[in-house]
């Protein structure tokens, strides 16, 4: 996928901006805090309809304007163009979404993978520093833009949690239900609730199985050969609360799964009920990213949870092993190559790893890179002919070329 | 915007509290009627009390009716052993167009959404369990629970399907899947799992 050109009006620091961009390379340079960053959150809203910092379309509208459209044509691999717009009107808290001129109703249908999009900024450290949402986040955004089905799974199971905890609620609150309706009630939101945690989970698991190969291979490429990165799934169903290794174990069924999150929501429920909020569930769990380090001394392998040991740098290189594993599989699956938007990512590394980043850019499609100085354009050069790399300098929401 | 008048301003309020009307529309529709003839403000008036006056909820099936009891309760060509389950008034007449089904309903009024605030209680589930139970005239034996296809109306499946299975009555759903003339191939993956999670056997 190749984004030709993108329309800025009234977004964030931009009163109205065209930009062309280069199907290749793509630097985008200026002072921070001059609007770099802008512009690719305009490329994630007509990719997803969404900021991908998570901000709240409202603080995208410009000062003193009370409404925003950003707007690109996308070119497909065999040449089909795709006009998509998406505009937000704040005083009728508003967001429209179109896909060549017609409105977006069911926008996960029409929209949703359609565009893919990969981003890695320093907004992306959150997936290992960050708390478990973060990387449910990351992960669900991920198998969703493959499955439509596992997108519908979230979504009711999210609707279901928030019916079963108003009900802890009312009851807790008010003793809103008779002792019965209320114990009938409970115990059918917790059979939905099992169903759809446990196709979720399943879903989850099967996904890790594949998508292991993929972050192994880039990780390698990135890091020492003999370190061996792992994502675990931690789920309160498996071995009494460890961390679940289905690389070793297998995969179970989700019936088996279903059976479980049964067992556990009855064991619960009445710590459920006491507190008024729903414990177990799909909801509930997160990944874990483990560095196996080969021991020199021991001979045997040393297992470093991240989070609790790895250093900045170790963390870093595991994000953009991610992120680049991210883009591999999507463009697998999907049929169908990813933007990739490297904002402000090369600052902080050492200059090997740049270095070797930036010696195999060329294996990815569209590239928009954001930096604050022309450092690496040389290196870049080496790699890039003269009409396949376009330079956007921006200067307090203007863009030069 | 200034407020031209206060008894232009009530009406617009009035309807702008309908369902699916936002202030806009309001605004339209008030200017219409305001340029309408006089008679015809007063059919319209009519119409709008005679319904609350007249209209009232079958005794039995809870539909809307003008007796105490309405016409598809009280036919004699109707199977009363069977009863299909509905949200809502306009889905009778849904299934009624049909002209497949001969049994009776049950009207419920809503569905089970805790979050809205609405329990059991506030939807006629107590009915359906008398007429199941308690009612010494009752012969059924199948229900057909014809809900809609939204977490709420699953939960209340679910939810009706719990309560009601002890009285050994016969408990269907209607089927989720393919739209008649459509290829597999063309189905999107949610219709069809959906489709393979309520297969029938042959
Ligand atoms: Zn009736």
């Amino acid at each position: 996928m190749l984004l030709r050109n993108l329309t800025l009006r009234n977004f964030r620091n931009y009163a109205g901006q065209d930009i062309i961009f280069n199907p290749r390379f793509n630097f985008i340079h200026g002072n921070n805090g001059e609007g770099k960053t802008n512009i690719l959150e305009a490329v994630s809203f007509v990719s997803y309809g969404r900021s991908f910092l998570g901000s709240a379309e409202a603080d995208c509208v410009r000062f003193e304007s009370d409404d925003f459209d950003v707007s690109g044509v996308y070119e497909n691999e065999i040449g089909n163009l795709y006009d998509v717009s998406a505009g937000y009107i704040k005083s009728l808290k508003k967001k429209t979404i179109r896909l060549n001129k017609e409105k977006v109703n069911r926008y996960s249908t029409e929209i949703f993978g359609k565009f893919p999009v990969v981003f890695l900024s320093p907004h992306s450290l959150n997936i290992t520093y960050g708390n478990p949402a973060e990387r449910r986040k990351f992960f669900d955004m991920l198998i969703a833009q493959t499955s439509r089905l596992y997108l519908d799974l979230l979504k009711d199971m999210v609707r279901v949690l928030k019916q079963k905890n108003a009900l802890l609620k009312n009851q807790l609150a008010s003793k809103a239900y008779s002792r019965e309706d209320f114990m009938n009630l409970l115990e059918t939101y917790n059979k939905s609730l099992s169903k759809l945690s446990s196709e979720i989970v399943y879903r989850r698991l099967r996904f890790l199985e594949e998508f292991i190969v993929y972050f192994r291979k880039s990780f390698g490429f990135l890091m020492a050969a003999d370190d061996e990165p792992c994502i675990d799934y931690d789920s309160e169903l498996f071995d009494e609360g460890k961390p679940m290794k289905f690389q070793v174990s297998g995969i179970p069924a989700p019936d088996e799964i279903k059976r479980k999150y049964e067992d556990m929501m009855k064991l619960r429920s009445g710590l459920e009920i006491s507190r008024g909020v729903s414990l177990v569930g799909a909801h509930r769990n997160d990944y874990l990213f483990t560095l196996r380090k080969k021991g020199s001394f021991t001979g045997g392998s040393v297992e470093f949870g991240l989070k609790n040991f790895a250093s900045q740098g170790e963390h870093k290189t595991f994000v953009i092993a991610l992120k680049l594993a991210e883009y591999h599989f999507l463009k697998d699956k999907l049929g169908n190559s990813p933007l990739l938007l490297l904002d402000d990512l090369l600052s902080e590394l050492d200059h090997g790893r740049v270095s070797k980043i930036v010696s195999h850019l060329m294996d990815y499609g569209q590239i928009f890179l954001t930096a604050t100085d022309l450092t690496y354009d040389n290196e870049l050069k080496r790699f890039y002919g003269s009409n396949e790399i376009s330079y956007f300098n921006v200067t307090a929401g203007k863009v030069k070329s | 915007m200034l407020n031209i008048s206060d008894t232009l301003e009530t009406l617009v309020t009035e309807l702008s509290r309908l369902p699916g009307i936002g202030r806009k529309t309001a605004q339209r529709l008030s200017m219409f009627i305001i340029k309408q003839p006089r008679e015809d403000v007063e059919k319209l008036t009519l119409a709008l009390m005679d319904i609350k006056d007249r209209i009232k909820f079958c005794r039995v099936c809870c539909n809307i009716t003008e007796d105490e009891v309405c016409r598809i309760c009280c036919s004699e060509k109707r199977s009363r052993s069977i009863i299909c389950v509905v949200e809502e008034p306009q889905d009778v007449y849904a299934i009624e167009k049909t002209n497949e089904f001969r049994g009776l309903y049950h009207v419920l009024h809503g569905r089970i959404s805790p979050l809205e605030g609405i329990g059991p209680d506030d939807i006629r589930v107590r009915e359906l369990i008398y007429r199941l139970e308690d009612d010494p005239e009752s012969k059924i034996e199948e229900l057909i629970l014809a809900l809609n296809p939204t977490v709420e109306g699953e939960t209340t499946i679910l939810y009706l399907s719990r309560i009601i299975r002890p009285l050994g009555i016969r408990i269907s759903r209607i089927a989720r899947g393919l739209p008649i003339g459509s290829d597999i191939e063309l189905a999107d993956e949610i219709t069809l799992a959906k489709a393979i999670e309520g297969r029938i056997t042959i």
